[in-house]
């Protein structure tokens, strides 16, 4: 993204986390000239109150163009046409490049807005700041997986279902969406490394229902493409005879590598378990050694992903390599 | 060669028809609602064999049984199996971005397309009956109701509905994935327009003519309000020569019984409720001898000729402590004055308290119980099958990873290790993964939930060592009950109850006649607890504020001592 075009913006989800202005005043830097818009969560609106009035201070000073909107996470339709309003009238400023702050952005919020501006053809870099350590736990008191809006793939009654999960730490999750819709495969795609104790994590039993899992190793955090490659021949042979339901329950990145799939396998639809209930004192500090920023892969695009991603691998050195385990 | 576990088990619709009818276990009972033309609403906890029943009776394994046997298949009454879970029903569309006609549209279409495709399903398994003159009626009647250009060529009736569905409904959602809005012209499809002309038209050929079409609807909780509520209006169709439904639930608390006209479906009017609750109070007991009959039939078709007590053999100890407890009891009885010739007075107090002796007398510092034997197991399972073959199908993995040979029988230190390994993970559960598994379950619930648990657990231990009575009541009914005040209560129960921590049931009610709720723990976290897992005839009344007070202050239940009011008439299942 060209670091003077009045032609971009930066949209970011408001958040108490401390890496979410670390991340937010980065991408000002990197993006002098770029139009600032916050949603934030109406139900969390007193507790990213203070840090919004210090991000809008610093775009202000920096000159910046900012504006914030309230929406309502936890209703889909009402996040989902939030994502349209910005991209629409991003689009009718002329934007048409955004960077994407995706430090502390619900994943499903996250799928909208990817869709939304892939639809009407901006470039998207993807951010994202990694935190400095955390605390127990990030959410509780998951609700029902749900499939998510415009991203819910082509399914058929007369397929069997097959879900695939991206996994993290947390395989509460993981046994709820199994025990959920119950199917007949499953496929896990389980984060390699210790990072962050991962490893410590990641191995409490899976539930009776994901008994006969296929394991398979993957790097959430990989950025060079490979992991893309992996999961993408996992799910390509399954998509003729079953439905496959994708979730992303492990690091954030992943979740875009996820979008990726779907773009490039409309078939498979992404899945979401909302949470309603979130700590407060989950992060501390950020890790911006490891900070990453992608360029998003559309279905339009074909091979100018890679270009892409060696072009900026030359340019700006670590920040968009695969960070290390 | 790699040995195949005898105690395997899969969702019921995963399954061929030579596994579905080698596993099930042919209750007539079932049968007979099953092939009734009535509508029925059957009701019964995850895992205890709803969608087997169901899928038994879907018309591909009923014509693969017939074949097997060399016999004619009976078409009186032909089954298509319907299943709910399918995630197209859980689109998002209709459920989170739509509203009104919309919504319900699109709700009702992919509901339709769904019964569709089990009709296309079905139909495959039986058209070649239908001769060049039958297809070709059927075939003008799907093209007059389902026009495609594009499926002008095709031949078999049950090619053209399934390559109908399938194009409509990529085209359906392709559409909706598209652009920012949801802008769509989908043709409205229905019960009436798609389903109802279908089957008319397959009655009007020879191998249908005398038959009636039961639609077996599974899972019918998992559909969204609206089309449950479509499908209660189909429940509401009166008139049964051609179709009825079979709509198969877990838990009316989980089903709306609305109907689209705003009124209600009536048992009795509209449906008949059959539940699969079965007594489990011991292996003579209508889920006992089901249970038998499972675990038998699957290790038959493993070559095991062993009868199911000895291939799960309870421990030698275990059985002779306990019949010297017996005879203790029977002493006891002669002590408090009871006659032995009053045969059903004597009984009854050595039925009580034999086992109670048993777990009484044991050292505080000694061991867990020796937890072994089918019995044992049964009772563990609380009248879920899936939760028994789960425990065998254990047993049986670790057996063999020891003795490295097909097993002939399972020890009884082995099942007590994996029954107490079990146990300790079922606590695990309670204590650490509720409000991560279980939807709406907050932090605040989780520790609620598991304070009640563990005094519930104590509860029963306290009355297991030293009540006067009914020491081994392991069930409890809710008394000083108010709806209102103590919602929060129902609420955690209903919460533990999607957890498959606790079941409900309904039973005669201990004072004032009628009915009442009363609640079964998983009898799988009695052994952490070093419970007895079997429990004797009678429930403990707990008052509401007590069971609240444990779960939110961690406070025991008083009186665990205390005597329980009587039940009114006998209530044998209950425990």
């Amino acid at each position: 993204m060209s670091n003077a075009a009045p032609t971009h913006a930066i949209v970011t989800v408001a958040s108490w986390e401390p890496r979410w202005k670390a991340s937010v005043e980065a991408l000002l830097v990197e993006n002098p000239h770029a139009m600032l818009y916050i949603l934030y969560s109406t139900r969390y609106a007193d507790w990213t109150a203070e840090v919004r009035r210090d991000v809008l201070a610093a775009a202000h000073d920096a000159g910046t163009e900012a504006s914030e909107t309230q929406i309502d996470l936890e209703r889909p339709g009402t996040a989902w046409q939030a994502a349209v309003d910005v991209t629409v009238t991003l689009h009718a400023a002329g934007v048409t490049g955004v960077a994407l702050d995706g430090t502390t952005m619900p994943r499903e919020m996250t799928w909208f807005l990817l869709h939304a501006l892939g639809e009407l053809r901006m470039d998207v870099d993807y951010a994202y700041v990694p935190v400095g350590s955390y605390g127990d736990w990030l959410s509780k008191e998951s609700l029902e997986p749900r499939l998510v809006l415009k991203r819910s793939g082509i399914l058929f009654p007369d397929k069997p279902t097959c879900v695939v999960a991206m996994s993290g730490f947390d395989l509460g999750r993981l046994n709820q969406l199994v025990s959920y819709f119950e199917p007949a495969r499953v496929e896990i795609a389980r984060q390699i490394g210790d990072r962050y104790g991962n490893l410590g994590r990641n191995n409490p039993q899976l539930s009776e229902n994901a008994r006969h899992a296929d394991i398979f190793e993957f790097d959430g955090f990989d950025l060079t493409g490979a992991s893309h490659a992996v999961l993408k021949k996992r799910i390509e042979p399954l998509v003729p005879d079953f439905n496959v339901l994708l979730a992303s329950l492990g690091p954030k990145l992943a979740s875009v590598t996820a979008f990726e799939i779907t773009e490039e396998l409309p078939e498979v639809a992404l899945v979401y378990i909302p949470s309603s209930s979130y700590n407060r004192e989950y992060s501390k500090g950020e890790d911006m050694a490891r900070r990453t920023v992608r360029r998003i892969r559309r279905r339009d695009q074909g091979e100018r992903w890679q270009a892409d991603l060696s072009e900026r691998a030359g340019t700006m050195g670590a920040s968009v390599a695969s960070p290390s385990n | 060669m790699v040995l195949t576990n005898p105690f395997e088990y899969e969702a019921a619709s995963s399954l061929d028809p030579e596994r579905i009818s080698s596993w099930f276990i042919d209750d007539h009972n079932y049968a007979r609602f099953i092939k009734s033309r009535r509508n029925i609403i059957i009701d019964g906890d995850r895992g205890s064999g709803k969608s087997m029943i169901l899928v038994y009776h879907a018309l591909e394994n009923e014509l693969a049984r017939a074949e097997a046997d060399g016999v004619d298949p009976d078409l009186s009454n032909v089954g298509i199996y319907v299943p709910s879970n399918n995630p197209l029903l859980q689109r998002s569309e209709h459920k989170q971005a739509l509203e009104g006609a919309q919504r319900d549209i699109i709700s009702e279409r992919y509901l339709t397309f769904t019964i569709l495709a089990a009709i296309g399903k079905a139909l495959k398994s039986v058209e070649d009956r239908l001769d060049d003159a039958e297809r070709g009626t059927v075939l003008d009647e799907l093209r007059y109701l389902m026009p495609a250009d594009k499926l002008t060529g095709v031949a078999s009736p049950s090619t053209y509905v399934s390559r109908y569905v399938r194009d409509a409904l990529r085209i359906d959602q392709e559409a909706l994935a598209k652009g920012l809005g949801f802008d769509f012209s989908f043709d409205t499809s229905s019960f009436y327009i798609h389903i109802l002309p279908v089957l008319e038209a397959l009655r009007n050929t020879k191998p249908f003519t005398q038959t009636h079409f039961s639609l077996l609807v599974d899972d019918a909780h998992m559909l969204e309000p609206y089309q449950q509520r479509i499908v209660n209006s189909w429940l509401g169709y009166r008139d049964h020569s051609l179709f009825s439904l079979k709509v198969a639930i877990a838990g009316f608390r989980n089903y709306d019984l609305k109907t689209t006209f705003g009124g209600n479906i009536l048992e009795g009017h509209d449906y008949t409720a059959v539940n699969l609750y079965r007594p489990f109070q011991n292996l003579e007991s209508e889920y006992g001898m089901f249970a038998v009959k499972v675990v038998e039939r699957r290790l038959r078709q493993a070559g095991i000729i062993a009868k199911v007590q000895d291939f799960f053999p309870p421990s030698p100890a275990f059985v002779r402590d306990l019949d010297n407890a017996k005879k203790k009891a029977e002493a006891l009885a002669v002590r408090r004055g009871i006659d032995p010739n009053d045969r059903k007075a004597f009984n009854d107090f050595r039925y009580k308290f034999g086992r109670a002796i048993y777990f009484r007398e044991r050292s505080p510092r000694a061991n867990k119980p020796q937890y072994s034997g089918f019995e044992t197991i049964s009772h563990l399972s609380t009248g879920v099958i899936r939760s028994l073959l789960n425990l065998c199908y254990t047993m049986y993995e670790r057996q063999l990873s020891v003795s490295k040979k097909a097993p002939k029988l399972i020890p009884s230190d082995i099942q007590r290790e994996i029954i107490l390994e079990a146990s300790d993970k079922q606590w695990e559960f309670v204590r650490g993964e509720l409000d991560k598994s279980i939807a709406h379950c907050s932090p605040g619930d989780a520790a609620m939930i598991e304070r009640l648990f563990r005094r519930l657990a104590e509860y029963f231990r306290q009355r297991l060592l030293h009540h006067e009575s009914e020491p081994r009541v392991l069930v409890f009914s809710i008394s000083a009950f108010d709806r209102v005040r103590d919602a929060e209560l129902i609420r955690l129960l209903e919460l533990a109850e999607e957890a498959q921590l606790l079941y409900v049931r309904s039973g005669t009610a201990k004072s004032g006649g009628g009915r009442e709720n009363y609640y079964v723990l998983n009898r799988m976290l009695f052994p952490a607890y070093g419970l007895d897992v079997q429990g004797q005839h009678g429930r403990a009344s707990l008052k509401a504020e007590d069971l609240l007070a444990a779960a939110r202050h961690d406070k025991p239940f008083p009186n665990a001592t205390a005597l329980d009011p009587p039940l009114e008439q006998g209530e044998l299942f209950d425990v």
